[in-house]
């Protein structure tokens, strides 16, 4: 069966070329027809009419060829099928029969206006497509698709100085507290010791120390009573002398029992002292200790926070990471289903921000352009307009996604 | 438990009430004996006194003294009672003596246990203040 356009000529056709190339079997079917107006054009009829047809009746050969082209693009270059020789040696006349001026009926006018205008719907679509590939490898090439994960990035990055800047104020704030608790701590402790060390200066306990012995005074002899009567008193003083000296001892033992118990009060008083000054020291200790405790405590709070914050700043960058090369892959694959050709890695690795975090997409590195297949020009290449090249190569690889899909 | 001078004041307090109550009473009673004891020497006195010229008369009775007499029996007898008075009013004294050291003991030891609880208390005092200043430091670095 000929492809779409290609003219199929009717029995009703007057050219005995086309009747002897076609025969007269064609009825009914669509086509241009060749039919010649029965009366015979002026020379400037004739002229006019090819002026006037030359912007349609140029085109359709041009289409045909082109179809042809198509068609040979398809099927393989060069390698061109039974049929599409045929349909090529059909446009070939065609093409000499539309520049002499034949077929320019109503119908014909017709349907190569509406071929014109699929021809520019084509064209249009084409370049719509070939405008969305080339914005997809572009954003590839400069890393573009990135620069919203590039600007969170950054985010993220500020945010965690932020918060590793809070954390270690909070550190520091708790050492400033644990530094002057200590040093009121340690105030307040003296003070207490240091009452009591007064306490015990001030009082010392030997009460033992005050209390008056004394023998106390012995008895008179009589002795003017005894030498009124010519009596002697030596008897009589022998007696209280010895009256005076078992007082006197009495005295001294009991200034022995009051030295006893001074001497066990001045050991207690020591031992006193010497407990108030253990507990001084005991308290002071402990307060060292609980300092280096807290100073410990808030040391490992600093360094839990300031991991959990790497923690948490490691997995949003490999989120966003991962965001990346998703959307990348997307793009790739946008493009390569489009049938345009991936950028070199290369290039969107030196841009890849993984190893600069904080750069942003303003201070992303230019990017050299890559290494990119030109679907096509503005230009005709050849005879051959460049979006019919594009629809060729689309439509001759229309597996590439697939496979490249089924390599990942 | 949160520091509390006000309870370390009525301690102190009870402990001054106590030694203030007990030390009042000891010398009370020293006084007391003091007084009881002067009073029974001055009685002893008085007898000593009284029976003196009572020896004399009974010697005198039986012609063994007078102005011209001088037997050896009278002047052993007043040098025996001269010696008794002596021993007596000794051992009086002594036991005088002996009960006011008693009162004095007393007073001492009540003075050294009085003291005594004074320096606990303030030791006790000093320890929890030393916690108190711990627990404070521990609210104060956010520890506790």
């Amino acid at each position: 069966m000929a492809p779409r356009g290609v003219t199929v000529y009717g029995q009703n056709t007057d050219n005995p070329y086309e009747q002897s190339l076609y025969g007269r079997g064609n009825v009914g079917r669509s086509g241009f027809t060749t039919r010649r107006t029965t009366a015979p054009l002026s020379p400037q009829e004739e002229a006019d009419k090819i002026l006037n047809a030359s912007s349609w009746g140029q085109q359709l050969p041009q289409w045909q060829n082109n179809m042809a082209t198509l068609a040979g693009l398809i099927s393989g270059g060069n390698q061109m099928s039974e049929s599409d020789k045929l349909a090529r040696e059909k446009f070939e006349f065609d093409k000499m029969k539309y520049a002499a001026g034949l077929g320019s009926s109503a119908s014909d006018i017709l349907s190569a206006r509406k071929f014109q205008y699929e021809q520019q719907q084509d064209a249009a679509e084409a370049a719509r497509a070939k405008r969305t590939l080339q914005a997809y490898q572009n954003m590839l090439s400069g890393g573009g698709y990135r620069s919203g994960m590039d600007t969170l990035l950054g985010m993220i990055g500020t945010e965690g100085g932020r918060q590793t800047e809070e954390v270690n104020k909070a550190y520091n704030d708790a050492l400033a507290n644990i530094a002057a608790g200590y040093g009121q701590a340690q105030q307040t402790t003296g003070a207490g010791f240091d009452a009591l060390n007064q306490f015990l200066r001030q009082n010392p306990n030997n009460p033992y120390a005050n209390v008056q012995v004394s023998a106390g005074a012995a008895p008179d002899a009589m002795e003017q009573i005894l030498s009124a009567y010519g009596v002697s008193a030596d008897p009589v003083r022998a007696q209280v002398a010895a009256e005076q000296a078992a007082a006197q001892q009495g005295a001294a033992g009991f200034q022995n029992l009051l030295d006893v118990l001074g001497a066990s009060a001045q050991q207690s008083d020591l031992s006193r002292l010497a407990e108030s000054q253990m507990a001084q020291r005991l308290a002071g200790e402990l307060l060292a200790g609980q300092q280096a405790g807290l100073r410990a405590q808030a040391s490992r709070a600093q360094a839990d926070a300031l991991s959990a914050i790497q923690a948490q700043l490691a997995q949003a960058r490999l989120e966003q990471e991962a965001a990346a090369i998703a959307r990348r892959q997307s793009i790739e694959d946008a493009i390569v289903a489009a049938g345009g050709q991936v950028p070199v890695p290369a290039a969107a690795a030196a841009a890849t921000p993984a190893a600069t975090p904080a750069a942003t997409p303003a201070a992303t590195p230019a990017v050299a352009a890559p290494a990119v297949t030109q679907i096509g020009s503005p230009g005709v290449k050849g005879g051959t307009p460049d979006y019919l090249r594009v629809i060729a190569e689309q439509m001759a690889r229309p597996q590439e996604p697939k496979k490249t899909k089924k390599k990942k | 438990m949160a520091y509390d001078p006000s309870v370390y004041e009525a301690r102190r307090r009870g402990y001054s009430e106590n030694y203030a109550a007990t030390a009042a009473a000891n010398q009370y009673s020293r006084t007391l004996a003091q007084q009881r004891g002067a009073r029974q020497r001055m009685q002893a006195l008085r007898q000593y006194e009284t029976a003196q010229p009572q020896l004399v008369r009974a010697y005198s009775q039986r012609n063994l003294v007078s102005p011209a007499v001088r037997s050896g029996l009278f002047s052993r007898a007043m040098q025996e009672f001269g010696s008794e008075r002596a021993r007596g009013l000794s051992e009086f004294d002594l036991g005088q003596a002996e009960q006011m050291r008693g009162f004095d003991l007393e007073d001492a030891r009540l003075l050294q246990q009085y003291r005594a609880a004074l320096g606990d208390l303030e030791a006790e005092k000093a320890r929890e203040i030393a916690d108190a200043a711990r627990q404070l430091f521990a609210f104060r670095a956010g520890a506790a």
